[in-house]
């Protein structure tokens, strides 16, 4: 038998290994039950980012960000919808809307930019109260109807081939799966500008031999927003 | 050979070359990539509302750069565009399909006309020398190095760690190097090169070395440096932009006066006092808001920026003192400040009679500045809304309220932040009288 087709049948067994199944976890946190139950919901921003990891390092993929950014919001839409909220407003493409709710949205998400490195280094303190946006969410034109704002954050990393290949003989199968995502959403009160509650759901797996990341993302959302917006700890 | 002489020679040849793009450049499949890059880039720019559309500013700026240009044709691939990113932070990019992008910071940073254009001529230079293609080339053979460094040194995890940080980066680079620099040595031909088109569009060459030193001006702990505070240190940046204007100027320099710089780029500088505000950098914040009311004094807009930037320093000093102006205090400061939240801040900062005595000083200045702003403009609701905000803040809630009453009298009736300050309202009234101290009804 020559060299080539055994590493080659090494790397599809090991990559098996490796990836069996998407395999998922989350954490969310959350202020306190007083919040009251969500009932309509405001999604203020969204930043999507996919990444090719080649033998070359991390990669952006523009065009397959920009294919999935749209799914990314189906996703978040459609589960916010599955867990029986409305949607009272959708900012996440502030190239058509007019300048006066573009402001708003700008200086909003200036306020949130200012917390995310605290935020997602200690969603935990989102139990504390510790991270708020002030009042200002009130310019936005949405506050008005929704109980809460949404700003998601979502990457995936794919590895390539060559990549996994590299990884397996140099590793030795310790090389983690062939694709993750993971989505960030934190909910911040349409009123208060408190940030209410954060989760945080991570991916591993999928490609040719797990589940259909979308369907398992969906799914977990729609787990992850009804608990959420219970008004349940 | 001596510095004057290496000048010269730079700046002989740059004007030689610049701004036409180096013709031994041939696209490859991985700057395909790059230009795609660049292009969704711009895309993800507008979508997230961050270009300003201002008609006036936009108009002005793009004035500029082609002014900058002049005939000169543009490198394969390249179409021009001169726009202003609403980002508070003094920073500027260029990405290799032409787009050159100022941050709205720095617009509202630097003084006039030819300093803008210092900037600009420098972010030219990044497109048409290919900067963002070669360092891109460059940095991937480092990253393919590093990786199998990492892969060789086993699972040590110090390495890996570092291995995968470095791959990350290089995923972002396109990012990393248009808005956070180049190497030293192509942001020096970049700077050699912008001065060239600065003098041959008729600026004064002393304007890049006065950008540069009106960017040096340190308020704030950024978490980020960008480029300018860099790439290379900017000391020797500004020194050898003095030496440039020393050896070539501009034979008749074009007037470029500030009034009309400030006039062009009022709606953008507003704004970005706002942004300075709604990104804790209320230090940056009182001191754009003051150039403001030194221009026109009696603006009631500016006054009242200027209050509510007064207002948002809280218990902070509107400069840096003490140990934060101290090497290791800065660094000590900084790590803190990006370590809590403002509210954080603000409480440590009250707890000490240093930052009460600042808070009380800042809540003097901008009550006595919205008083003015009424004077001003009586039928001005702006400063009765920020009264009212600093009245609340200090608990007096009946003067609260009724600040926040003349502001929605005052204000227009589709204003956006009327839900806001209906909320306020409805919150004062259902919450217990005030005990403090009433109002000082000094200046009412």
């Amino acid at each position: 038998m020559s060299r080539r087709p055994l590493t080659l049948a090494l790397i599809i067994g090991m990559a098996a290994i490796s990836a069996p199944a998407a395999i998922n976890r989350s954490i969310r946190t959350k202020r306190d039950a007083s919040a009251g139950p969500i009932q309509q919901v405001c999604l203020v921003s969204l930043d999507a980012q996919l990444n090719r990891f080649g033998m070359k390092g991390m990669e952006p993929m523009p065009k397959e960000t920009e294919e999935w950014t749209p799914k990314i919001k189906d996703t978040v839409i459609q589960a916010a919808l599955g867990a029986g909220w409305k949607m009272a407003g959708d900012y996440a493409d502030l190239s058509a809307v007019s300048e006066d709710a573009r402001d708003s949205v700008v200086k909003v998400k200036q306020r949130y930019d200012t917390i995310a490195v605290q935020l997602n280094k200690k969603p935990g303190k989102v139990a504390k109260g510790r991270y708020t946006l002030s009042d200002e969410v009130a310019l936005l034109p949405c506050s008005a109807s929704a109980d809460s704002l949404l700003f998601v954050s979502a990457s995936g990393v794919l590895k390539t081939g060559a990549r996994e290949a590299f990884s397996l003989i140099v590793w030795g199968g310790m090389t983690g799966a062939l694709a993750n995502y993971s989505l960030r959403i934190a909910f911040v009160d349409a009123k208060s500008g408190e940030v209410t509650a954060f989760t945080r759901i991570v991916l591993m797996g999928g490609g040719k031999f797990g589940e259909d990341p979308a369907k398992v993302l969906t799914k977990r959302l729609i787990e992850e927003f009804k608990k959420t917006g219970s008004g349940a700890k | 050979m001596n510095q004057s002489a290496l000048v010269t020679g730079l700046v002989l040849l740059s004007s030689l070359t610049a701004p036409c793009a180096d013709p031994t450049f041939h696209f490859t499949p991985v700057d395909e990539k790059i230009f795609d890059d660049a292009n969704e880039l711009d895309q993800k720019l507008e979508k997230q509302g961050l270009v300003d559309h201002d008609p006036t500013a936009q108009a002005y700026v793009e004035y500029i750069g082609n002014r900058l240009i002049g005939d000169a044709p543009a490198p394969e691939r390249v179409t021009f565009r001169f726009r202003i990113v609403r980002d508070p932070v003094e920073n500027a990019f260029a990405l290799p399909n032409g787009s050159v992008y100022v941050n709205s910071g720095l617009v509202d940073g630097v003084r006039n006309e030819a300093q803008l254009a210092g900037v600009l001529s420098h972010e030219i230079i990044h497109v048409t020398k290919r900067h963002a293609y070669l360092q891109f080339h460059s940095v991937r053979k480092k990253m393919v190095a590093i990786d199998i460094l990492g892969a060789a040194s086993g699972a040590a995890p110090g390495i890996a760690g570092l291995a995968s940080l470095a791959a990350g980066l290089t995923g972002q680079l396109l990012i990393v190097s248009s808005v956070f620099g180049y190497s030293r040595e192509l942001e020096k031909e970049a700077d050699t090169g912008g001065y060239s088109l600065l003098i041959h569009a008729g600026y004064s060459g002393n304007a890049m070395a006065e950008a540069l030193e009106t960017l040096d001006d340190k308020l704030e702990f950024e978490r980020v440096e960008p480029f300018w505070k860099t790439h290379p240190k900017l000391q020797e940046r500004i020194a050898l932009a003095k030496e440039m204007a020393k050896t070539e100027n501009a034979p008749n320099q074009r007037n470029t006066p500030e009034n009309s710089y400030f006039d062009q780029f009022s709606s953008v500088i507003r704004f970005d006092i706002q942004l300075d505000l709604d990104s804790r950098r209320a230090r940056t914040a009182v001191d754009r808001a003051q150039r403001l009311v030194a221009r026109s004094p009696g603006d009631a807009t500016s006054l009242t920026l200027l209050a509510d930037a007064y207002r948002g320093l809280g218990a902070k000093t509107a400069r840096p003192e003490g140990d934060e102006l101290e090497s290791g205090g800065k660094k000590e400061n900084r790590k803190r400040a990006l370590k809590r939240t403002a509210e954080e801040e603000q409480k440590e900062l009250d707890a000490s009679a240093k930052g009460q005595r600042a808070l009380a000083e800042n809540r003097s200045k901008a009550e006595s500045l919205y008083r003015e702003a009424m004077q001003d403009a009586p039928q001005l609701g702006d400063p009765h809304r920020g009264i009212g905000m600093l009245y609340e803040d200090e608990s007096k809630k009946t003067e609260a309220e009724a600040e926040y009453r003349q502001y929605l009298n005052l204000a227009a009736p589709d204003a956006n932040d009327r839900v806001r300050i209906d909320r306020r309202l409805e919150r004062l009234s259902s919450s217990p009288i005030s005990k403090t101290k009433p109002a000082n009804t000094e200046n009412q």
